[in-house]
């Protein structure tokens, strides 16, 4: 009883291959804004996973009370500055409780050619986790261990382009030309690390009592300071244990049983720490918790970027329509030819709904294609100003959902015109004449 | 051949929707298996609501339209257009071809909307792309073009092109709706040269539509609509 589909399916592609320029536009359009929607998706679920894996293992951050988020975002993220410092030996008290399985101190300010240096101890490398646990693994080298001594993250090695052994200088404060240069204290690099992903790749590392040498003679001239620049007039005669930090930026937790955990947070926001008798004011924060206030905070634009995109692809569609539907007057006849040859209107509907469902289809096919186009093009670029390292995967399953939903809106937008040519060859049959 | 009734109406009365007095009212009409009639009559007498009442595009209000043995008025839409592709070939005045398919794929076509007219060519175990074929080089079109686009083609081409698309798989009824209207005089005569000998050929019988009364003489019968239409305004013409 009823013809087959291929039938029409062929007369819909000769049909579409008649009007190639037309039909190439407005598969144009759709691709772009697929590619659009897909991009936007990409970016937005990869930042979060590679926020989500740069801290893992660690229970919580300590720093000077600030926010939440911003103890976070500058501890772990590199982003923004601390606006105070934690004293050290608050750290040592923190270090010190039972409840405590290690902690990695960090103090941040200098850089070294727009990236940062990171001021910490060996405990950095034993304990310090990203991604799925996994600890920090050198590509060259090996830990520092003396005074002078650095090691940088793989993006920081193939920007710079250093090899162990090079002297690297440290500036005070950020950006790539820091007026302030400790230039009379060059560091020897000693360890490179393999990428991890995260922020760790664009940083310079390097002991605690490394900062604090350098440091020794700026600020107000003491008498203390004075001697000390004295002293260091005799080449590295300086001693490392003269070299303790008074205060650190923030610190990195690891508590050893997960059900201490919000005993020990209480403990230190409660300020429970006390140093030198007097308690010291102190924020301690849960990564993921405050990952997640990162997450509410951004979601709102990321949720405007969707939107935006999912109407530029809307607009796509409702270009490809008006393109179909434009086109039906000029198809009246070919509509009565299918009809006289025993086309029934449903089929002249389908042939319509047919049309627009290949093109949008061919319109994902080039979008998708254009998407990984820009990934590969645009990734290097977005993960040397982001950090963000967006990865050539196959589409996500929200990502091909997505793409599902556009799929149908094709169907959908084949359906008016589909519709009209229904009508029209109800209405009219076969008597048109041009 | 002749008797046995191919086409019959019957107390039939149509008229289009929206509009009150009918278009077409015929108390009865008769065509026979083979015969070659001529329709004739002005703009609006009914003509163009006939071919669609026979081609089944409509169903009258009241009354019967038998086709080939089939009382098509109790068809559904379905049924109808299914029944249109297996028994009948039209012929327009212009424009019938898809301007995206070839020559051959434009008559071929008709077979492909059709398991009956494909049945017909089986039997006669010849396929529908050599059928095409033959059909074309008996309406005299040259070889060079039968892979062409049939927009290259010139109307009177064109026209001859849309005969073997309506005669392929031999259909019992061929309804031709001014067919020569945009031709010239002398390709005009050639292309009524050719319908009626390939009708004759392949056994159908053909309903010619025209308001040129001067193509008269090529017909076996003549029917004059305004005489037989009852319907007194004429409308519907569209």
């Amino acid at each position: 009883m009823d013809i087959n589909l291929a039938t029409l399916l062929r007369l819909s592609l000769k049909s579409l291959a008649n009007r190639r320029l037309t039909v190439f536009l407005s598969v144009l359009t759709i691709a772009f804004s697929v590619a659009l929607l897909l991009t936007v998706e990409r970016v937005r679920t990869e930042a979060r996973t590679s926020f989500n894996q740069t801290i893992s293992g660690t229970d919580l951050i300590v720093g000077a009370p600030s926010g939440d988020i911003q103890l976070l975002l500058y501890s772990v993220f590199q982003l923004g500055n601390a606006s105070a410092n934690m004293s050290w030996k608050a750290a040592q008290e923190i270090a010190a409780m039972p409840e405590v399985a290690w902690t990695i101190p960090l103090a941040l300010g200098d850089s070294h050619k727009g990236y940062r240096v990171m001021g910490t101890e060996a405990a950095y490398f034993d304990h310090y986790r990203y991604g799925r646990k996994q600890p920090l693994a050198f590509a060259e080298g090996e830990r520092f261990d003396k005074l002078y001594q650095a090691v940088i993250g793989a993006e920081v090695a193939k920007t710079l382009g250093y090899k162990i052994g090079d002297r690297m200088v440290i500036a005070h404060g950020m950006g790539r030309h820091s007026f302030k240069e400790h230039d009379d204290k060059p560091f020897t690099l000693v360890g490179i690390l393999k990428r991890t992903g995260t922020p760790v790749d664009r940083s310079v590392l390097v002991s605690l009592q490394s900062i604090e040498a350098i440091h020794v003679g700026w600020g107000k001239p003491a008498v203390q300071d004075l001697r000390a620049r004295f002293s260091q007039k005799q080449a590295s005669g300086l001693d490392e244990s003269t070299l303790q930090p008074q205060s650190i930026t923030a610190l990195l937790v690891g508590i050893n049983k997960k059900t201490q955990l919000f005993q020990v947070q209480r403990a230190i926001n409660e300020g429970k720490i006390t140093v030198s008798g007097k308690s010291e004011a102190l924020q301690a924060v849960l990564p993921a918790v405050a990952l997640q206030q990162v997450w509410q905070l951004v979601g709102v634009a990321e949720n405007a970027l969707l939107v935006v995109a999912g109407f530029v692809v809307i607009s796509g569609l409702v270009g490809l329509m008006s393109v179909i539907l434009t086109g039906l007057n000029e198809r009246r006849r070919e509509i009565a030819i299918l009809r006289a040859l025993g086309a029934r209107p449903v089929q002249v509907l389908l042939l319509l709904v047919a049309e627009a469902f290949m093109l949008t289809l061919l319109g994902l096919l080039c979008g998708s294609g254009l998407f990984y186009l820009l990934l590969l093009v645009a990734a290097p670029w977005v993960y040397e100003l982001w950090g963000i390292w967006l990865p050539v995967n196959f589409f996500s399953l929200l990502e091909l959902k997505l793409l599902a939903v556009i799929a149908v809106a094709g169907l959908l937008v084949g359906l008016w015109p589909g519709l009209r040519a229904y009508r029209i060859s109800l209405a009219e049959g076969l008597s048109v004449r041009l | 051949m002749s008797g046995k009734s191919i086409i019959a109406l019957n107390q039939l009365s149509f008229a289009w929707p929206k509009q009150a007095k009918p278009a077409l009212q015929i108390d009865a009409f008769q065509l026979n298996a083979g015969e070659r009639l001529f329709v004739y009559g002005p703009s609006g007498c009914g003509k163009s609501t006939l071919l669609s009442l026979l081609a089944g595009v409509v169903v009258p209000q009241a009354g019967q339209v038998e086709i080939a043995g089939q009382r098509i008025e109790r068809l559904s839409a379905a049924q109808r257009d299914h029944f249109r592709a297996d028994n009948i070939g039209l012929v327009f005045q212009q424009f019938n071809l898809l301007p995206y398919l070839n020559v051959l794929d434009n008559i071929t076509l008709a077979c492909d909307f059709s398991r009956q007219r494909a049945a017909t060519l089986k039997t006669r175990q010849v396929s529908a792309l050599s059928e095409a074929k033959r059909l074309l080089s008996r309406l005299l079109l040259p070889e060079a073009l039968w892979q062409h686009s049939v927009m290259s083609l010139s109307i009177g081409q064109q026209q001859r092109v849309a005969v073997a698309r309506a005669l392929i798989g031999a259909p019992p009824v061929i309804i031709a709706d001014e067919p020569t209207s945009a031709l010239d005089h002398q390709s005009r005569d050639q292309f009524l040269q050719l319908l009626m000998a390939e009708t004759q050929d392949s056994g159908s019988s053909l309903v010619f539509v025209s308001h040129d009364e001067s193509l008269k003489d090529h017909f076996d019968r003549h029917l004059h609509l305004p005489s037989l239409n009852q319907a007194t305004v004429s409308q519907g013409g569209l």
